[in-house]
C-alpha cells in the first residue's frame, strides 16, 4: 500500500514540475517537428535534379542531332554550342557544365564529370536512347521506309528514367523516422529524471523522514521506481499519440507490440538512471554521466540524423547504442511486420535493466539511510 | 515506564567515535533535552534512535521494542527541513501521515489537526516555497506529529528562525507534552533547554558527562548561589548580622555592592531584603546569580557551548 | 620486483624475434646471436649484487642493442629504452629525466621505427616507475616491520623485567613492613606486657600473705596493660599513612619531576576541599595524570601543561591541558582506553578534547 502511496506522490509531483513537462513532452514534440520538417530532403524518395547544362560540338551539321537538341531542351536541358576558343573537356572538368558532346561522322562522344553522377547518368541514358532510336530508324528506313512515321509518331518520350521501388510508399518519411527516433531518445532522457528519484530525497532531507517512518527501504525503492516508470510511460504515450494524430507519423498497425518495446526501453532507462545515481558518488555526477552517455547514444543511435551503411568502428559504436536496437526493432515491426524483431530489443533492455537495478539494490542495502 | 532505553550505544565513522558507549533512558511524559556543542554527537544519537544510522554497538528500545511498532510510535523532526517544496502544506502532511497507515477520513482529520496545531490551518493549499523560515519549520513539525506518535524527537527545531516562531514552537512542544507525548529535544541553545526540558543530558564528545533535572545538574557544581545587592551606602550595616540569616554562607561588601553567597536550597531573598530595610539601607538593584546550564557545561568541560 | 622488468624485456625480445622471422631478413643467424647475448647480459645483470658491476652490464646491454640496431636488425632499438631507464635510474631518481633520456634516441633512429620506439619507451618508463615505486614501498614496509619487531622484543623484555621487579619489590616491601611492625610491637608493647606479667606473678604469690601489697601490684599491672592497649592503638594508627601522603603530595612530586625533566612547564592548581577525595580516587587521578603527561611529553610539542584539580559540589574535575598542537581528530589508543577504563571503574567519565591544544578532563563523582 505504501508502495502505491510513494509512487502516486512521485507521479503527482513529476507532473507538477514544469521541467518534466517541458523535457519529456514539449521537447520531443518540438524536436520531431523541427527535425521532421527540416530534414525532409534527406528522406524524399524522388530526386530533384538541377537544370542541366551541356556543351556540344557538332561537326556533322546534320539535322538529326539538332532535332535531338531541340527535343532535349524541352525537358529542361540547356544546350550550348561550344565556341572556338573554349576547350569543352576542360569546362566539364571544372564542373561548369554537366557534359560535353562531340559529334562527328564517326559517331558521338560524351564527356562527363564524375562528381555530377546523377546528371551524367541521365545524359548518358538520353544519348543512348537517342542513338538506339536513331539506329532503329536507320534500320526501318533501310527495310521499310513507309513505316517510319508510324514507329515514331505514337510515343513521345520525355520520361527518361522511371523508378519502381519494391514496396512503394512503405519507406519511412522523415516525420515517421523522427517520430520513432525522438520518442526513443526521450525515453532515454527519462533516465535523468530517474537518477534524481532517490538522490532528490537525500538532498531534500526527506529521506530521513521516509526512513524514520514504518516503511521499509524496499517499499520506498519499489514505490520510487514504480512512480518513475508510470511518469515516463504517461509522457511517452502522450508523445506517441500526439505525433500520430497531429504529425500523422506512421506508428504502424501493431501499436501493442511497439508499445511493448517502448515499455521495456522505459524500464531500461529508469533502471539506468537509478543505477548510475548509486554508482556516481558526487552530487552532480549522475546527471553529467547520463547526459554524456545519452547524447552519445543518441548520436550513434541515429536520433539526430539517419545512419545508413555504417562500417567498421562506426558500426560497432552504432550497434552499442540502445537506440539502435530499439529503433531498428520498431522500424521492422512497422514496415516489414517482423514481430520477431521485437525479441532482441526487449531482451537487451530487460537484461540491462536487471543489471542496473541489481547495482542499485545492492548499494542501497549497504548504505545507511536512503 | 521507559519510552526510550539506550544501552552502550556506539557509533564510529572510520576512526572517529561519534557516540561513545552511551547509555540512557527516557521515561514517559518527560521533555528530555540533549545539550551539547555542535558535533558533540547529539544528532548522531538521534539519527540512530530514528533508524537513519546503524549503530556499531549497543541497543535501542522504543516502548520496549525495536521494530516497526517502535517506528509507528515515533515522530522525528529532523534538523534540516524535510518537506517537499513541490507539494502543498496539506499534501506534505498527508503524504507522511499516510505512510503510518492512516487512510480516508481519519487521515484527513489528523492532517487538519496537525496543521491547526502548528498554526498553518489557513495555509492548506499553499506551497512551502511561499513560506517564511518559521512557517517551514512549523510545517516540518506538522509532518512529524500527524500520526500522533508517543515519542517525538526534535533535532534543533529552532535553528535560524525569528523569535516569534521560536516561541510558538517552544509552546507547541509544551502543549504536545501536556497531551501525553514524550519529547526528546536537542539544542545547543542553553536557554531553550533550560526553559522547557524536565530532564537534561549534557553530551560532549559522544559521551553523557552529566544527566538529571536542571537542579540536579546545577547542584553538581555548586550548592550555593550569589546574590548581588547594590546599595546606596552600607556603612551602618553589620555584615555579621547578615550572616546569621538562614542559608547565608558568606557576605562581602565591594563598592557598595553586597555580595552574598547563599545556599541554593533555601529561599531567603525576602529575609535578606527585609533585614536591609530594617537597617534603613536603600536598595538600588538586586541580582541573583544562580548557575545556569551554560555554567554547568563550562565548569565541567572547560569550554563554552557556543565556541564552535 | 625484477621479475616484471625481466618479463617485459622477454616480451620485447619475443616481439623482435617474431617480426624478424616474419620479415625474414638476411641476418637471421646474427639476430639470434644478438638476442642470445642480450639475454645472457641481462640475466647476468640481475644475478649480481654489486652495483658497479650491474651498471657495467647495463651499459654493455645498451651498447649491444645499439650495435645490433645498426648492424644486425633495426628493431633491436626497442630493447634500448628499458636498459637506458635502468642505467639512468641508478644516477638520478627524477622520473621526468628518465623519460626524457629513454625518449632521446628517438631523434636518431629510422623514421619508420619512431612511433613504435616511442610507444615502447613510454610503456617501459611507466612499467619501471610502477615497479620501482612498489619496490620502494615494499622495502619501507619491510624496514618498518623490522623496527616494530625489534621494538616489540624490547618491550616484552622490559615488561618481563618489570614484572619480576614488581614481584620482588612487593616481597621486600612486605618483609620490611613485617619487620617494622614486629620491631614496634617488640619495643613498645612487648616491654609493657612483660612488666605487667611480672607484676601479676608477684601479686599471685603475695595474695595470701600480704593482701595490700598484692592489690597494689595488680593495680600496677592494670595500668601497665592500659598503657599497652593505648600503645597498640597508637602504633596501629602510626602504621596507617595519612591520606594526603598518597594524595596531593604524591601528585606534586610527580609534577615537579615532570617539570624538572622536560622542556615544558608543568603546573598544578587545585581548588576546593581535597580531603573528600578517597584513596582509590587519588590512585586513579594519579595514574591518569601520569598517562596524560607522558602523552603530552611525547606528542604535544607544548610549552606548558597544566593540571587542575577542582572539587565541586558533587564531582571532582581533573583537567590536564597543554597548549600544544592538539591532534585534530582523536583516535583512541591504548593509553586513552586505559584512562577510560580506570575512570569508568568509579563511575566517572573522561573527555578528550583537542580543539584547543590537547586536554583530558576526568570527571569523578563524589561518593559522599
Amino acid at each position: 500500500m505504501n508502495v502505491f502511496l510513494i509512487a502516486w506522490k512521485e507521479i503527482k509531483t513529476s507532473f507538477r514540475d514544469l521541467r518534466t513537462l517541458l523535457f519529456l513532452i514539449a521537447f520531443p514534440i518540438l524536436l520531431m517537428l523541427v527535425l521532421g520538417t527540416a530534414l525532409t530532403n534527406a528522406f524524399s524518395t524522388s530526386i530533384t535534379v538541377d537544370e542541366m547544362k551541356v556543351l556540344y560540338k557538332d561537326t556533322t551539321h546534320a539535322d538529326y542531332f539538332k532535332q535531338f537538341v531541340e527535343q532535349a531542351k524541352k525537358s529542361g536541358i540547356q544546350f550550348k554550342e561550344v565556341s572556338v576558343n573554349i576547350n569543352g573537356k576542360n569546362e566539364v572538368k571544372q564542373g561548369k557544365y554537366h557534359g560535353y558532346i562531340e559529334t562527328d561522322p564517326n559517331g558521338i562522344q560524351l564527356y562527363l564529370n564524375n562528381k555530377t553522377s546523377i546528371e551524367g547518368n541521365i545524359l548518358q541514358g538520353m544519348l543512348s536512347a537517342y542513338v538506339d532510336q536513331y539506329n532503329i530508324a536507320s534500320v526501318i528506313i533501310k527495310t521499310n521506309p513507309e513505316k517510319m512515321e508510324d514507329a515514331f509518331s505514337r510515343e513521345k518520350q520525355d520520361d527518361f528514367i522511371k523508378e519502381t521501388s519494391l514496396l512503394p510508399g512503405k519507406q519511412p518519411s522523415s516525420m515517421d523516422y523522427y517520430a520513432i527516433a525522438t520518442t526513443t531518445l526521450i525515453i532515454l532522457f527519462g533516465s535523468l529524471n530517474a537518477s534524481s528519484l532517490i538522490v532528490s530525497e537525500r538532498t531534500r532531507k526527506t529521506a530521513d523522514r521516509l526512513i524514520a517512518s514504518p516503511v521499509s527501504k524496499s517499499e520506498i525503492f519499489i514505490g520510487k521506481v514504480l512512480g518513475g516508470l508510470v511518469t515516463n510511460i504517461l509522457c511517452v504515450l502522450l508523445v506517441v499519440f500526439f505525433s500520430k494524430l497531429v504529425f500523422k507519423a506512421n506508428w504502424g498497425d501493431h501499436l501493442g507490440l511497439v508499445f511493448l518495446v517502448l515499455l521495456t526501453e522505459i524500464v531500461f532507462a529508469v533502471s539506468l538512471g537509478i543505477g548510475i545515481s548509486f554508482l556516481a558518488k558526487a552530487s552532480g555526477g549522475p546527471s553529467i554521466i547520463l547526459m554524456v552517455a545519452i547524447q552519445l547514444a543518441g548520436f550513434f543511435g541515429g536520433a539526430y540524423y539517419k545512419i545508413d551503411n555504417a562500417e567498421g568502428l562506426y558500426k560497432l559504436l552504432t550497434d552499442l547504442s540502445p537506440l539502435t536496437w530499439v529503433n531498428s526493432s520498431i522500424t521492422k515491426i512497422i514496415y516489414s511486420h517482423d514481430f520477431s524483431a521485437a525479441i532482441p530489443a526487449i531482451g537487451f533492455n530487460l537484461a540491462g535493466a536487471i543489471v542496473f537495478l541489481l547495482v542499485a539494490v545492492i548499494s542501497l542495502q549497504r548504505r545507511e539511510g536512503l | 515506564m521507559n519510552v526510550l532505553e539506550i544501552q552502550n550505544l556506539t557509533k564510529k565513522f572510520g576512526d572517529f567515535i561519534a557516540v561513545d558507549n552511551m547509555s540512557l533512558s527516557v521515561a514517559e511524559g518527560e521533555i528530555f533535552g540533549f545539550l551539547g556543542t555542535n558535533g558533540a554527537g547529539k544528532s548522531t544519537t538521534i539519527n540512530m534512535i530514528a533508524g537513519l544510522l546503524r549503530s556499531n554497538d549497543g541497543t535501542i528500545e522504543i516502548l520496549g521494542k525495536n521494530s516497526r511498532f517502535a517506528k509507528m510510535n515515533l515522530g522525528m523532526v529532523p534538523q534540516d527541513l524535510a518537506i517537499y517544496e513541490d507539494m502543498t502544506a496539506f499534501e506534505n502532511v498527508k503524504f507522511f501521515a499516510g505512510l503510518y497507515g492512516l487512510r480516508g477520513n481519519l487521515l484527513k482529520e489528523r492532517v487538519e489537526e496537525a496543521l491547526e496545531f502548528v498554526g498553518l490551518e489557513d495555509k492548506h493549499k499553499s506551497y512551502p516555497k511561499s513560506f517564511s523560515g518559521g512557517m517551514k519549520r512549523r510545517l516540518n513539525i506538522a509532518c512529524s506529529i500527524a500520526h500522533r506518535p508517543k515519542l517525538i524527537i526534535m533535532d534543533e527545531p529552532t535553528v535560524g528562525i525569528d523569535p516569534q516562531s521560536r516561541n510558538y514552537i517552544l509552546n507547541s512542544v509544551r502543549k504536545l507534552n501536556e497531551m501525553g507525548c514524550t519529547i526528546i529535544y536537542t539544542s545547543h541553545y542553553m536557554e531553550e533547554v533550560e526553559e522547557i526540558c524536565t530532564r537534561v543530558a549534557i553530551i560532549d564528545h559522544g559521551k553523557i558527562i552529566a544527566e538529571g533535572t536542571k537542579d540536579q545538574l546545577k547542584s553538581i557544581i555548586t550548592n550555593t548561589k550569589d546574590i548581588w545587592i547594590e546599595v546606596r551606602s552600607a556603612e551602618q550595616l553589620n555584615l555579621e548580622s547578615v550572616k546569621e540569616i538562614h542559608g547565608v554562607e558568606a557576605v562581602q561588601l565591594e563598592d557598595n555592592v553586597l555580595k552574598i553567597n547563599s545556599d541554593t536550597g533555601v529561599n531567603n531573598l525576602n529575609k535578606i531584603i527585609e533585614h536591609l530595610i530594617n537597617h534603613q539601607i536603600e536598595i538600588r538593584s538586586c541580582e541573583e546569580k544562580a548557575p545556569n546550564l551554560e555554567t554547568v557545561f563550562l565548569t565541567l568541560t572547560g569550554r563554552n557551548l557556543r565556541d564552535h | 620486483m625484477d621479475f616484471w622488468i625481466i618479463f617485459s624485456k622477454l616480451a620485447i625480445l619475443l616481439f623482435i624475434a617474431y617480426t624478424s622471422v616474419q620479415t625474414a631478413t638476411g641476418h637471421q643467424a646474427w639476430t639470434v646471436l644478438a638476442l642470445l647475448i642480450y639475454v645472457c647480459i641481462n640475466i647476468a645483470q640481475h644475478t649480481f649484487k654489486n652495483d658497479n658491476l650491474r651498471k657495467c652490464l647495463q651499459g654493455l646491454s645498451i651498447v649491444l642493442s645499439l650495435g645490433s640496431y645498426l648492424f644486425v636488425y633495426p628493431l633491436f632499438c626497442l630493447v634500448l629504452p628499458l636498459s637506458l631507464v635502468e642505467l639512468t635510474a641508478s644516477f638520478s631518481c627524477k622520473k621526468v629525466i628518465l623519460l626524457l633520456i629513454s625518449l632521446l634516441p628517438i631523434f636518431y633512429i629510422q623514421e619508420m621505427l619512431r612511433p613504435i620506439y616511442g610507444l615502447t619507451a613510454i610503456f617501459c618508463w611507466m612499467l619501471f616507475c610502477i615497479v620501482s615505486h612498489s619496490k620502494e614501498k615494499w622495502t619501507k614496509n619491510e624496514m618498518q616491520l623490522d623496527g616494530m619487531r625489534r621494538q616489540l622484543e624490547q618491550l616484552t623484555k622490559r615488561l618481563n623485567e618489570n614484572t619480576e621487579f614488581i614481584r620482588q619489590s612487593e616481597y621486600t616491601f612486605r618483609l620490611e613492613e613485617r619487620n617494622r611492625i614486629s620491631q614496634e610491637i617488640h619495643d613498645k608493647i612487648g616491654h609493657s606486657m612483660t612488666g605487667a606479667l611480672i607484676q601479676m606473678e608477684a601479686a599471685k604469690r603475695l595474695i595470701d600473705t600480704d593482701k595490700n601489697k598484692a592489690e597494689e601490684l595488680l593495680q600496677n599491672a592494670i595500668s601497665i596493660s592500659k598503657d599497652g592497649i593505648e600503645n597498640i592503638r597508637l602504633t596501629l594508627k602510626n602504621l596507617k599513612p595519612p591520606t594526603e601522603q598518597i594524595g596531593v603530595h604524591r601528585l606534586k612530586l610527580l609534577i615537579d619531576d615532570f617539570d624538572a625533566k622536560n622542556l615544558f612547564q608543568t603546573i598544578l592548581i587545585h581548588e576546593g576541599n581535597l580531603d573528600v577525595i578517597t584513596p582509590i580516587q587519588w590512585k586513579i587521578i594519579h595514574e591518569n595524570v601520569t598517562e596524560a603527561l607522558t602523552n603530552a611529553m611525547k606528542y604535544s610539542k607544548a610549552t606548558q601543561v597544566s593540571v587542575g584539580i577542582k572539587v565541586l559540589n558533587k564531582i571532582i574535575r581533573v583537567e590536564i591541558k597543554d597548549n600544544g598542537i592538539g591532534s585534530g581528530q582523536v583516535t583512541k589508543g591504548l593509553g586513552i582506553l586505559g584512562m577510560e577504563e580506570r575512570t569508568a571503574s568509579v563511575d566517572g567519565t573522561i573527555i578528550i578534547d583537542s580543539s584547543n591544544g590537547f586536554s583530558v578532563t576526568v570527571l569523578l563523582p563524589l561518593t559522599i
